[in-house]
């Protein structure tokens, strides 16, 4: 599963990141589709998300110095940052990510 | 929801030496995704990726889940083991049997079963215990905890093989649906035979309050025949009136039990039906006088042989030309045309230019004991049985009486259909 997902042709500027994860493990599905779903909403044209499977790709994982499973990290735009966890809470996420967070209902 | 950990520290672009601060951020933002359940794989140094068994916390959280979706159940679910025993039970049970929770656990299903049902149930049970059917689904009686009976619609599925093999027994009740049809069912029944008790009864009555009527008219004609009585005579006629008009009451009441119950036996025969019209109105010519109504006669017919019994179709016409002539305007008038429709049945039809019937009472005209609008009841004389017993009449003789109007005040039209006589019938004379 050690896959890109080009949406689009990641044009400069594009957010791109790297989701680390355990292929088919609860956190790590559900880190993928909130990822999917903050992109979708965030950037929906310029966003490219590169996938790791740890299970089958665990050196690539400890050469980033992952240490566990989700980790996203941010590649660009700079600075890269590395965000842990199931990503449920968007707004962390938001923070995190520097960007405004939603509005309150 | 658990946060999303994040740093907000950078991570020099260049290279892959990271300094110390940010891999103890990384590892103490790693600890707590651990800690909140987040993790499902850790990286160790030596390069392995561990799947983590799943954060108990979350398998508590997925049992307790599923708990609460079988416990809120409107159905039955249980759990049965291959002997029939009960390893589990949930709330609906409880609900729907009274076996409060926990209470079958120690107890054999099949004792629970109706008797009648067992054989169906346990070949059900053990096609899916012995895997030769996934599921089976069937309907079978179970005893509530106050020994009455529910009927229930049951799936059997697999949940486990072996020697330990389990199924699990999912149970609708149809019980209400069920017990309101049977009860529907009953009600009807008893209705029935009350009406068939009252038609009995009316039936009986009639023929009893008829027999005294007899002789009663007999004594009144020869008094009203002797010359000592002449002074009398208006009182005679007037009683003559009163029990004529009796004995055909209680005459329709007899009839409506013999055609209510499709008891009629005609003998029908080859009769012209123009004949008979005009004989009834020699018959009816009293009462069309007295209303000054005025009878057209458009009897156009080819061919007016019809198969029918000759009384009895003179009864009919005779019904429909008071009822035409009770339900018009004094002075109004009534036509009555004849035609042959394509398969050379006679069509006669009764017009009249009176009350009309309204469309929401038209079904009803045929029915026993209607007249009309509740306002002009009650009519004198009669029971509402003419029309009702007018086509039952005409059904025994194989024909049909229909009712048509275009609505209240616009007068109403009845066609009666008849059957047509074959060639070879021999014709009998009205009379």
């Amino acid at each position: 599963m050690n896959e890109s997902v080009p949406t689009g042709d990641a044009p400069k500027g594009a957010y791109v990141f790297r989701l680390y994860l355990a292929d088919g493990a609860p956190n790590s599905v559900r880190a993928l589709a909130n990822l999917y779903a903050i992109c979708r909403r965030h950037f929906p044209d310029s966003h490219h998300i590169e996938i790791i499977d740890v299970l089958k790709d665990p050196l690539r994982a400890l050469e980033e110095g992952i240490l566990v499973t989700p980790t996203v990290v941010k590649v660009s735009p700079e600075p890269e940052l590395q965000i842990i966890g199931n990503l449920s809470d968007e707004d962390e996420v938001l923070r995190a990510l520097g960007l405004p967070q939603r509005e309150m209902a | 929801m658990s946060a999303a950990i994040g740093t907000s520290s950078a991570v020099p672009h260049d290279g892959r030496e990271i300094g110390l601060g940010l891999r103890l951020a990384h590892a103490e933002n790693a600890l707590r995704a651990l800690a909140t359940g987040q993790v499902d794989a850790i990286i160790t140094p030596d390069g392995r990726a561990h799947l983590l068994p799943r954060a108990p916390e979350q398998a508590q959280q997925g049992e307790r889940r599923l708990q609460a979706i079988i416990e809120s159940a409107v159905d039955i679910i249980m759990v049965v083991g291959r002997s029939g025993g009960v390893l589990f039970q949930n709330r609906a049970t409880t609900q729907l049997l009274g076996y409060e929770t926990g209470s079958l656990l120690a107890q054999n299903l099949f004792q629970l079963v109706h008797p009648e049902d067992l054989p169906v149930f346990y070949s059900a049970f053990f096609n899916v215990i012995e895997e030769f059917r996934k599921a089976v689904t069937l309907q079978f009686r179970l005893r509530h905890r106050n020994s009455l009976y529910h009927t229930l619609e049951a799936t059997i599925g697999k949940l486990c093989d072996g020697p330990d093999a389990q199924v699990v027994v999912t149970c609708r009740d149809v019980r209400r649906g069920e017990s309101a049809r049977e009860e529907t069912a009953q009600k009807l029944l008893v209705l029935a035979e009350a009406a068939q008790t009252k038609d009995r009864f009316l039936a009986m009555l009639s023929h009893e309050l008829r027999t005294p009527l007899t002789p009663a008219l007999f004594g009144v004609q020869e008094l009203q025949e002797d010359d000592r009585f002449i002074e009398a005579r208006p009182i005679l006629a007037m009683i003559q009136r009163n029990l004529q008009l009796q004995a055909q009451l209680l005459g329709d009441l007899i009839d409506f039990t013999v055609v209510g119950q499709h008891k009629v036996r005609l003998h029908p025969e080859s009769i012209d039906a123009h004949e008979a019209v005009r004989f009834v109105l020699e018959i009816c010519g009293r009462e069309i006088a007295e209303a000054r109504m005025e009878v057209a006669l458009h009897l156009r017919a080819a061919d007016s042989m019809v198969l029918a019994s000759s009384a009895r179709l003179q009864q009919v016409m005779w019904n429909l030309i008071k009822n035409a002539v009770k339900f018009s305007p004094a002075g109004g008038s009534i036509s009555i045309v004849s035609a042959n429709n394509a398969a050379g049945d006679l069509i006669l039809e009764f017009i009249d230019r009176g009350v009309g019937i309204a469309p929401e009472l038209l079904p009803l005209v045929f029915d026993a004991f209607q007249q009309g609008d509740v306002q002009a009841r009650p009519f004198y004389g009669s029971f509402g049985l003419g029309l009702f017993i007018a086509k039952g009449l005409v059904e025994a003789q194989g024909g049909t009486l229909a009712a048509f109007s275009e609505g209240r005040g616009k007068g109403a039209t009845f066609r009666l259909t008849l059957t047509k006589a074959s060639s070879n019938d021999f014709a009998v004379p009205i009379q």
